[in-house]
């Protein structure tokens, strides 16, 4: 350590530390910051209290003409407005709770608590006091004017720009400001804009022409760029916006951005392009190339090609054959799961990042997390095993080492790098090189680097029983279990990913434990091996669960065929989409009654609300993804919900009890449930503090619909409305030959004791609606749905073949829908995947 | 069509506006002071005190969040100030970097060397803190601006004091770095 650098540096600390304003200067900002505080709700306030007389058409012109004005440029404004025209027009549906709390309450005042809730949402982003100096113009072939009163005032290099000044650019030549953020906005001949410094970032609001903008880094703000009819908001990223009479058109060079066009939002990536009606669509190269950075700009859609076309080729491996580890296994597993070397995968997928987007800024955290990852790839071999185990007994993890050096590394870099990501944990972990050392460690992680083969666990005895089985001559039990062998197959004719489960102990008690069933109740299934290969741009998934030699009793947790709403939130080009309708979904907790999750659940306080959520919930469920995967994967989640006022207790609940718990000297994650403020509709966004993961939901329809943003939320409610979904889709349709659309689950209904006329009156139901069950029947008329039954009689795994358009980043995903496939001769059941990307053009 | 009655209350933007103006009066001159410690600039600390409160009253409103601001207000809106000063100071490079610290405050100083040192040693910290990631500029601020401690940080920023001393030690070499120069030195 350099002491005197260390000394200087202490004084420049306390240097700013003791750095305090003129106090004069103090009082009269704190005055002028309160005033506008006071003042702002009230001022917007005063326009969003005249939206009902506005729809009502009982303004005085002179107010309607201030009001109009005021629409202009006030989005949220005039998303008050839409919502107080659509009330107009339906009454909006109530939940039972809020009936009873808004008896009497008018539609004006409905309208006026969305308006007063809008109008405090725009306080984040009202304009500041000071607009001098926002950019600075730049050297550039064009000229700048500013248009006055006067007439227009040509702007030399290096004058600087004020907010709220219309610029208008001459007949030819580019022209290029830089925003005091460290923007740049590159404005085509012939354009004109204004600037406005706001409290949440600097806006650009394009009158005409075409601009190209380079945002930098918005940290908590954003920035903005509107035209009449969209608003386009960044943190940092390279787009072009094109307006005129025929509307906007915004093409996405690098980064991401979200369109926002009245109450529905798009979520563009780089290569992506939205027109707004009337715009005709240009390819985004076309977009920019009148720029003088075109061709930088053509090289960065050149390199984003190819980052998806390197990133695809990533998941792409050599099928394996060796089951070396498979013969590792010990007999109390129930499941396995192997994958190529997944830190190498990891490292790479960065690398390539990396290498494609070298000025992003680095977190140095992550930056260390994969460089150590990268070297313990180098020292590992072709596959990486997890042995998921009976009970709450830890899982093993399992890999070959093929170089010196490992144990160095494991001991040094690792545990400063899980110490920086403040993922140690309480005991670390231990490298150890006999099972002598494991004794001593119990409770650590314990990475046995034993010969060629590593094996990871925090129980002892698994590294033991493992041992065990290193043994020439050992007799391995797991392989007498049909797991074993149907696993095994998969490895004589070459795997890649590869997961399997024995369902007939998973989820089983101790074995000192006397139970009536002994794994989870799946009707009979005994195995479930799930099986991936990507194979250029196609990727293919199958999924087998067999059955013992019985016929099998119906699958208790799926109900009989029914319609599947929750597919209609995801569009006709969804990547992946798999949905089920459950019969009953509070049965869902009880094959998991006295285990060890249910008691985790119990000892953090959650399991009674946990129930309480499965209560008010319907019976579809679905799942998928349906957008971008990168930067952040576009995942859907929509559940049917009967009672969303139980179920949003059910959440604030659920998020109270974790945050108390959190506070505990044991920790454990935090949750932050707050509510999205720029939206027009009540979205609810899930912080859990986590990098790369947010979740954000909202009621949609008698449906939570969940994503990563809440673009995508707009995106759900837009496809759902539109009706161009994904089991409209004749497509999609024809790519299930052997499934009943729309029916994505089934189950006999000759086999559903569960299901009975009066299983409403036993069951614990808070509401007086009927349980979804007889609901359905109901809805449904008295008929018995017969099961569903493949085409043919016979089982069938014919793996579907999904076009997909939308596979912007990884190639190697699978668009389609998972299915339960029955068979009235064999004894073969299958639950099909869909997959895959043939070469179709479209 | 979504239920918006659910949840939205008429009260409760008023409410929120009353409970945000008693969260001002008791904690707005340290709002600001933290915010003009990172920037430097009056006008800029003024922004970032509008912008926190603006935001203050976004979480007020939101009935979800009712607590966000926990049982210190005061700490949540420094943080928050600290938070939204280290964004105008990363906004504020490249252009107007040279702009800071133009309020003369050190003139009346006396040690007229002095206090030019200190402006120049407070305009390479400001410029070396935006250059920072984002929560180590934000450790940097709470430790040493706000004086917490290490395990009040890590209470703040929900994490351990362990990362927060290794994040610290890592943006000091940082800063340390971006300090070292002759003309620092020599003081």
């Amino acid at each position: 350590m350099n002491v005197p650098d260390d000394q200087l540096l202490d004084r420049a600390l306390g240097a700013v530390r003791d750095d305090v304003p003129d106090a004069g200067a103090e009082a009269a900002a704190v005055d002028r910051a309160r005033r506008v505080l006071d003042e702002g709700p009230r001022v917007i306030q005063d326009f969003h209290a005249l939206v009902p007389g506005y729809v009502a058409g009982a303004l005085s012109p002179e107010r309607r003409l201030l009001f109009e004005e005021e629409l202009r440029t006030s989005i949220p404004l005039r998303r008050a407005v839409h919502a107080a025209d659509r009330a107009a027009e339906a009454p909006l549906p109530i939940s039972r709770r809020e009936r009873r709390a808004s008896r009497g309450r008018s539609l004006w005042a409905a309208a006026a608590a969305l308006a007063a809730a809008v109008g405090i949402a725009l306080l984040s982003n009202l304009p500041l006091r000071d607009q001098a100096r926002l950019a600075r113009v730049e050297p550039a072939a064009g000229t700048l004017y500013r248009v006055g009163v006067a007439g227009l005032e040509a702007l030399a290099a290096g004058d600087w720009v004020a907010g709220d000044v219309p610029l208008r650019t001459g007949k030819s030549g580019a022209v290029r400001l830089a925003l005091e953020d460290g923007s740049a906005v590159e404005l085509k001949a012939r354009t004109q804009l204004q600037l406005r410094r706001q409290s949440g970032g600097n806006r650009v609001q394009v009158d005409r022409g075409h601009i190209i903008v380079q945002a930098a880094s918005q940290g908590d703000g954003r920035l903005e760029v509107a035209t009449e009819d969209v608003l386009v908001a960044v943190k940092g990223t390279v787009f072009g916006v094109s307006h005129g009479v025929a509307g906007t058109r915004v093409a996405v060079v690098e980064g991401e951005v979200e369109v926002h066009r009245g109450d529905d939002r798009t979520s563009l990536a780089a290569g992506e392009q939205f027109a707004s009606d009337g715009a005709a669509p240009a390819s985004v190269a076309d977009e920019v190339a009148w720029s003088d950075d075109a061709e930088r700009y053509a090289a960065m859609l050149a390199e984003y090609a190819a980052l998806k076309r390197e990133l695809g080729s990533l998941l792409e491996t050599e099928p394996r054959h060796s089951g070396r580890l498979l013969g590792l296994v010990p007999d109390d597993a129930v499941g396995y799961v192997a994958i190529p070397n997944a830190p190498a995968m990891i490292a790479d997928g960065y690398a390539v990042l990396r290498k494609h987007f070298v000025e992003a800024p680095a977190d140095e955290r992550v930056e260390d997390a994969l460089a150590v990852l990268g070297e313990v790839a180098d020292h590992l071999g072709e596959e990486a095993v997890l042995v998921v185990r009976e009970a709450d007994a830890p899982p093993i993890a399992l890999a070959e080492v093929v170089r010196d050096g490992l144990r160095p590394l494991l001991e040094t870099r690792v545990p400063e790098l899980l110490a920086t990501l403040d993922l140690s944990g309480d005991e670390g972990i231990e490298v150890i090189a006999s099972l002598d050392e494991a004794q001593a460690r119990e409770g650590r992680l314990l990475v046995w680097l034993a010969d060629d083969v590593l094996v990871a666990s925090t129980d002892v005895a698994a590294l033991g029983s493992v041992a065990v089985l290193m043994d020439a001559g050992a007799t391995q039990r797991f392989a007498g279990r049909k797991l074993h062998a149907h696993l095994a197959e998969r490895y004589r004719r070459g795997t890649s990913y590869l997961a399997g489960f024995d369902l007939t102990r998973l989820g089983a008690r101790p074995a000192t434990h006397v139970q009536p069933t002994a794994g989870l109740d799946l009707a009979g299934a005994e195995t479930l091996v799930a099986e991936g290969f990507v194979e250029g741009e196609r990727t293919r998934l199958t999924v087998d669960v067999r059955f013992a030699d019985a016929v099998p009793p119906a699958l208790t947790w799926l109900d009989e065929p029914g319609p599947m709403g929750a597919l209609d939130f995801f569009g006709p080009d969804a990547d992946i989409a798999a949905a089920v309708v459950l019969g009953r979904p509070d049965d869902l907790a009880r094959p998991f009654e006295g285990s060890p999750a249910t008691r985790r659940l119990k000892d953090a306080g959650v399991h009674d609300v946990a129930v309480d959520l499965l209560g008010a919930v319907g019976g579809e469920l679905a799942f998928g993804f349906d957008g971008p995967l990168l930067p952040s994967p576009s995942w859907r989640a929509v559940v049917e919900v009967y009672d969303q006022g139980a179920f949003q207790r059910g959440v604030e609940k659920a998020v109270e009890r974790i945050n108390a718990r959190a506070q505990k000297p044991d920790g454990g994650l935090r949750v932050a449930l707050s509510l999205d403020p720029a939206a027009a509709y009540p979205i609810y966004h899930l912080d859990f503090g986590l990098p790369l993961f947010a979740a954000y939901y909202a009621y949609l329809e008698g449906y939570l619909v969940a994503a990563a943003s809440p673009a995508l939320i707009d995106q759900a409610r837009r496809t759902h409305a539109s009706g161009v979904t994904l089991t409209k889709s004749a497509r999609f349709r024809e790519l299930l030959p052997n499934v009943i659309l729309p029916r994505l689950a089934s189950r006999s209904s000759a086999n559903s004791p569960a299901v009975s006329a009066d299983c409403c009156a036993t069951r614990r139901l808070r509401s007086k609606r009927p349980c979804w069950t007889c609901w359905q029947r109901q809805a449904r008329g008295s008929t018995p749905q017969p099961a569903n039954r493949t085409a043919s009689g016979s089982p069938s795994t014919a793996p579907w073949d999904f076009p997909s358009r939308n596979w912007p980043y990884l190639p190697a995903w699978a668009r389609g829908t998972m299915a339960l496939e029955r068979s009235a001769m064999g004894r073969v059941r299958r639950l099909g995947g869909g997959l895959g990307r043939p070469d179709d053009p479209r | 069509m979504v239920d918006v009655l659910a949840t939205l209350d008429p009260d409760q933007a008023v409410r929120s506006a009353d409970a945000v103006g008693e969260l001002f009066e008791q904690h707005g001159r340290r709002v600001f002071r933290a915010a003009y410690r990172i920037v430097g600039d009056v006008q800029d600390a003024e922004d970032v005190l509008q912008t926190v409160f603006a935001k203050a009253m976004d979480r007020a409103r939101d009935r979800a969040s009712a607590h966000v601001f926990g049982a210190a207000p005061g700490s949540y809106l420094a943080r928050s100030a600290v938070n939204a000063a280290i964004d105008v100071l990363r906004r504020r490079t490249p252009i107007n970097a040279d702009d800071v610290e133009a309020d003369g405050v050190d003139e009346a100083a006396g040690d007229m060397e002095d206090a030019v040192w200190r402006r120049e040693v407070r305009r390479r910290l400001r410029a070396a803190l935006a250059e920072l990631p984002p929560n180590w500029a934000e450790m940097v601020a709470l430790r040493y601006f706000e004086d917490h401690s290490n395990a009040e940080v890590a209470a703040l920023l929900g994490t351990s004091a362990s990362t927060v001393a290794v994040t610290l030690h890592r943006a000091r070499g940082r800063l340390r770095a971006a300090l070292a120069s002759p003309d620092m030195d020599e003081e």
